[in-house]
């Protein structure tokens, strides 16, 4: 979209802020978010509440700050497992291709893929109860069939190659050349679909909270603050407004920042670069 | 193709099988006694061994099993606990709000998506394009849900264009239950809009680079007939792929949209049922929505199949 | 007369043609040589006026209907496919997969306007009778996967000269096929061109496809016409020193001792490798594909022995059974009287005396490797690592004329000549007694072709290495080798001493290929040789 290396670096850094910010909080929030205080509710923007109050008094600014921890951690993690599960489960595939393995993985995927993040997540939640824990499986779950597809794309396409051919002749086992020579060459493309599946994270934890199948309170959530924010629409807009802009801004530089890094690892715009 | 068509619908029915049992296992096995999770911890003795022996839940779990699905297949989803009524009924009606929903979302994102993406790969590197790219971008970024709430905050409560909220029923006429699920409809096809529209552009720039296309030019098309004779259709193809995935995404999309607009659809049933903890409510529910997605998956694959005749084997 | 004038063409700044000048012959074939990189397809394109973007070009394309290059782009396309015509090098990726054959030719008559759909149908259905394709074999409802690479190009040539165009391109329209089909295409530009009185732009690397089919020729280097004129006149004199030297490659014999011993090496016992196939209908039984149907080999101490073979004989499967990459199914692979297994039981002191040489140099090696590691890859094999690794190394560099500082460097620092040296080191490295070569020369320019056989013949003397020669290429296996073999749905059809089976061919088959195979006329042997 913008040149490059603009895309790649106002992504990182809108990133980085609500990083910084998520960390922050763990430490130093400017107001506790825990502490109701009714008399100060529904302030405007001022110099003490730098974006006002909500209904219950508390600091809009710490609620998004603490929000973007849940926000983070539910993505992060609900990534983790997707690639930590997925990767292996790809790599197994498509050095197995054809075989009965490779029949089962693919099947497997196409089981989770029937069934959408919050369908898991309704599932789960019928039986467990809400929580972020439960969020973090639901997303998580639907994360495995997604790096599975992409890393068993990538490896086999590298698999036809003659230096996988020189590999084998060189002695070296199906395992061996996944981790060796296959994984290396795919990171890239893992990288890329890291950050992808980390905003469209960021998104899910959202609608799962806004729905209550999320984090629940007190822990504050971005999503859990628009359904608060939901019935008081008409009179304080803002309410509503602020944390939905909060997770525009913090999808939008993933986003960025994976087209970014797509570009930054692509041989061909990578040569014209010099 | 006729083979084709009968392997897949093969695998359907297996995918459909597997998740039947998975989605058994975790509602009927996991909670170890459904009868006394779905009465709480204060129930009685004898009040667990009612609802156990009205809910069927004293048979082997085999017996259970083939007779939720025989249930199933004969259009009997069992009885919520919560409402007392048949399962079958309380979908049914609201079946007709979600799913127009999710369709109405469908088409308005296609019909958005199309001709964007066209667009921008037909001005590729241009202004036109980096203007596409940069609201598609943004597009992406926002969450269905809370572009309803700005929808409404603009269109219903400034505007007064549209109602903020409610269905008045299909029976008050087509006109107004369209109207009534129009902003619903665009908040939903916004992101999937952008989604779309950016795999369409890619998927447009990757068939123009194809060698037929400098064949096509060779023997004398312009520019605009190649890609209209030969580019598009070959484009579309992968295109398809992605909106039978958006559907399923749109289903669930739906549900949770219906919240901001207080939709009489499947999203109500379905969170009430998880607080109830009514699990036949959701045992079924979830059943039909996979049941959904499976087929809309098969429908795509008959259409990619028919499109491309690379991959209808034999004669 | 069609003429080029001045042509020069610049892609972003870097120069690409300079200064062309190129008379085409009405009514006659005029070829167009060089290596690649020399700028021939960016002639052509400019002809077409189907540059990419960002070229700037100057000079004159002179064709009857005026200068190509003034005219706007709609001039251009009721020029395209209807005076000029052109077909490309790669015909497995140049047909729309979804379309019909008969949709595609006929589509030239229709976006011209000279027919409507239903004439245009039954034009197509001549045009491709003409060219070897007739309705009751190829129904105008075929799609292009149902066809062959041959058969391909043959739909790119009906749709090329459906209009009677004035002028056809063919850049490199036999590159990718196999020699008898080769033959076969030329043999249908060339009765076209005589026939419709068409002229014909043969572009190519291959001097003897020239010196067969054009009375015309222009030798190209580096963006410039180096020589042209009239073919035999041209190859006789020879008179500038580029020419000379591609003439030189092409018929370059590396200096070989023939030093085979009578003790075989490698044996072949009727092997056979064979792949389900899919099944046929809803309810049909799967069937089964013999890719190697009782081949039975023997490859002797120091000898160099080929294999020729068209694509899907079998060769590559063949070689991937000796090299133990695939198990057989039946018969047995033996090195020096060990048998081979392939799949789990490694036998690596047998694996490391037989290595490899792949045919894509840009395709051979792990991109994020630095050479040395690239080179070390089969010490493996070894049981015990060698300690002086990098000295070993760098030894089976200099062997192969690169120096030794290439270790720490990223194999795409380096020309596919270069590339193609470094894994012969690599194939060098575990001092094995075989090295099979898999097409190793057919992706290089005929230049540095000629030096990497001198190169493999003389490791071979220096270390009595026994090599099998696989190639399509019989002109190459002819110089480099002293016994070959010829391969056909996977089944030896005839072997024997190289020159005898070349001079005298007993199976039809040989006597097919060798036919088919252009060559440049021995007195026209003129001007300074090797």
């Amino acid at each position: 979209m913008l040149k490059g290396g603009v895309q790649l670096w106002l992504g990182a850094t809108l990133t980085l802020v609500f990083l910084a910010a998520a960390l922050l909080s763990f430490v130093w929030v400017p107001h506790d978010v825990e502490a109701l205080s009714i008399a100060d509710k529904l302030r405007p923007a001022s110099a003490t509440y730098l974006l006002g109050t909500d209904h219950f008094g508390r600091d809009i600014l710490s609620m998004l700050m603490v929000g973007a921890r849940t926000s983070i951690a539910v993505a992060l993690v609900a990534v983790g497992i997707g690639m930590a599960l997925g990767v292996p489960l790809g790599l197994l595939a498509a050095a197995n291709r054809g075989s009965l393995t490779d029949e089962v993985v693919m099947r497997g995927n196409d089981l989770i893929f029937a069934f959408p993040s919050l369908v898991i997540a309704i599932l789960i939640t019928a039986v467990f109860g809400p929580s972020a824990l439960n969020a973090i499986l639901a997303i998580g779950i639907f994360n495995i069939p997604v790096f599975a597809r992409v890393t068993r794309g990538g490896a086999l396409s590298l698999w036809t190659l003659d230096w996988i051919l020189a590999a084998r002749v060189a002695g070296k086992g199906r395992v061996r050349i996944s981790a060796e020579h296959i994984l290396p060459n795919i990171l890239n493309l893992l990288i890329v679909q890291g950050t992808i599946q980390f905003s469209l994270g960021i998104l899910a934890e959202a609608a799962l909270s806004y729905v209550g199948l999320g984090a629940q309170p007190p822990t504050p959530s971005w999503g859990r603050m628009l359904a608060d924010a939901q019935t008081m629409i008409y009179t304080n807009p803002a309410l509503a407004i602020l944390p939905g802009l909060a997770i525009v801004i913090m999808v939008l530089g993933l986003n960025l920042m994976g087209d970014g890094l797509r570009d930054f690892f692509d041989p061909r715009v990578r040569r014209a670069r010099g | 193709m006729l083979r084709f068509a009968f392997t897949r619908a093969l695998s359907l029915a297996l995918s459909l099988a597997v998740a039947s049992l998975v989605i058994f296992a975790v509602v009927e096995v996991v909670p170890g006694d459904p009868a006394s999770y779905m009465l709480g911890l204060n129930a009685t003795p004898e009040a667990v061994e009612a609802l156990r022996d009205q809910l069927g839940l004293n048979g082997s779990l085999i017996e259970r099993y083939a007779g939720w699905i025989g249930g199933m297949l004969t259009g009997d989803f069992g009885t919520s606990y919560t409402y007392k009524v048949p399962v079958a009924d309380l979908v049914a009606r609201r079946l007709w709000v979600s799913l127009p929903l999710a369709l109405y979302a469908l088409a308005l994102s296609t019909l958005i998506a199309f001709p964007v993406g066209l667009i921008a790969a037909a001005r590729r590197g241009g202004a036109t394009d980096y203007g596409i790219m940069g609201a598609t971008q943004l597009g992406i970024a926002v969450p269905n849900f809370w572009f309803a709430m700005l929808l409404v905050l603009v269109f219903a409560v400034n505007l007064r264009w549209f109602s903020a909220g409610g269905f008045p029923g299909w029976a008050a006429g087509v006109g107004p239950a369209v109207k009534a699920l129009t902003l619903p409809a665009i908040a939903l096809a916004l992101p999937q809009a952008s989604i779309l529209a950016r795999v369409m552009r890619s998927a447009l720039i990757e068939t123009l680079g194809q060698d037929y296309i400098r064949t096509a030019r060779a023997k004398g098309l312009s520019r605009r007939q190649a890609t209209t004779r030969h580019a598009l259709r070959n484009a579309l193809i992968p295109v398809l792929t992605i909106i039978g995935l958006q559907f399923s995404f749109l289903l669930a999309g739906a549900i949770i949209i219906e919240n901001v607009f207080y939709l009489p659809g499947l999203g109500r049933l379905i969170f009430q049922a998880i607080t109830q903890r009514d699990l036949i409510v959701v045992e079924s529910l979830v059943m039909l929505l996979v049941f959904a997605v499976i087929l809309v998956t098969f429908l795509v694959d008959i259409a990619y199949a028919a499109a491309d005749p690379r991959l209808r084997r034999g004669p | 007369m069609i003429r080029l004038e001045g042509l020069s063409l610049d892609i972003h700044g870097a120069p690409i043609l300079r200064d062309v000048n190129l008379d085409i012959a009405p009514g006659k074939v005029t070829g167009l040589v060089g290596e690649s990189g020399s700028g021939k397809s960016m002639t052509a394109l400019a002809m077409m006026g189907l540059l990419p973007r960002g070229c700037t070009v100057s000079g004159h394309a002179w064709l009857e209907e005026g200068d190509v290059l003034a005219k706007s782009e709609r001039e251009m396309c009721a020029l395209r496919g209807n005076r000029v015509g052109m077909i490309f090098q790669e015909p497995m990726t140049a047909l729309n997969p979804v379309k019909t054959i008969g949709a595609q030719v006929a589509e030239t008559l229709v976006i011209h306007g000279r027919a409507s759909r239903r004439d245009a149908l039954n034009v197509a259905r001549a045009r491709l009778a003409r060219v070897g394709l007739p309705e009751e074999d190829f129904p105008l409802t075929r799609y292009p996967h149902e066809l062959s690479g041959g058969q391909r190009q043959r739909v790119c040539i009906a749709m090329a000269v459906a209009l009677n165009p004035e002028l056809l391109i063919a850049d490199e329209p036999t590159t990718a096929l196999d020699v008898t089909t080769q033959a076969q295409i030329l043999d249908l530009l060339k009765g076209l061109v005589d026939e419709e009185g068409m002229s014909l732009l043969l572009i190519t690397h291959d001097l003897a496809v020239v010196a067969g089919m054009a009375a015309h020729v222009a030798v190209m280097q580096e963006g410039r016409i180096v020589e042209q004129g009239p073919t035999e006149t041209l190859f006789r004199a020879m008179t500038h020193p580029y020419t000379a030297a591609l003439f030189a490659a092409s018929s370059h014999q590396p200096a070989r001792t023939a030093q085979a011993q009578p003790t075989p090496l490698l044996e072949v016992e009727d092997a056979v490798r064979s792949y389900r196939t899919a099944r046929v209908g809803l309810f049909g039984r799967s069937g089964t594909f013999r890719a190697v149907d009782g081949v039975t080999l023997r490859v002797n101490r120091g000898e160099s022995l080929g294999l020729v073979g068209e694509s899907g004989c079998g060769k590559s499967t063949l070689t991937r059974a000796i090299l133990g990459l695939d198990a057989l199914q039946g018969g047995r692979v033996r090195l020096d009287g060990e048998e081979i297994h392939a799949g789990h039981h490694l036998d690596t002191d047998l694996r490391r005396r037989m290595q490899v040489v792949f045919q894509d140099p840009y395709g051979s090696f792990n991109p994020r490797w630095k050479v040395e590691r690239l080179v070390a890859e089969p010490f493996h094999l070894m049981q015990t690592r060698p300690r002086d690794m990098r000295s070993k190394v760098a030894a089976a560099l200099a062997d192969v004329g690169i120096e030794a500082a290439a270790m720490d460097r990223y194999i795409h620092e380096f020309s596919g000549g270069q590339r193609q040296r470094i894994a012969i080191a690599r194939a060098l490295i575990t001092n094995p007694e075989l090295i099979v070569l898999d097409e190793a020369v057919s992706a290089l320019d005929v230049r540095v072709r000629a030096q990497i056989l001198d190169l493999l013949a003389s490791l071979q003397a220096e270390h009595g290495l026994a090599y099998l020669f696989i190639s399509h290429d019989l002109s190459v296996v002819r110089a480099s080798t002293d016994r070959v073999l010829v391969m056909k749905a996977g089944r030896i059809v005839e072997q024997g001493p190289t020159e005898t089976v070349f001079t005298a061919p007993d199976h039809p088959y040989t006597r097919s290929l060798i036919a088919a195979t252009p060559r440049i006329p021995a007195d026209w042997q003129g001007g300074p040789d090797a």
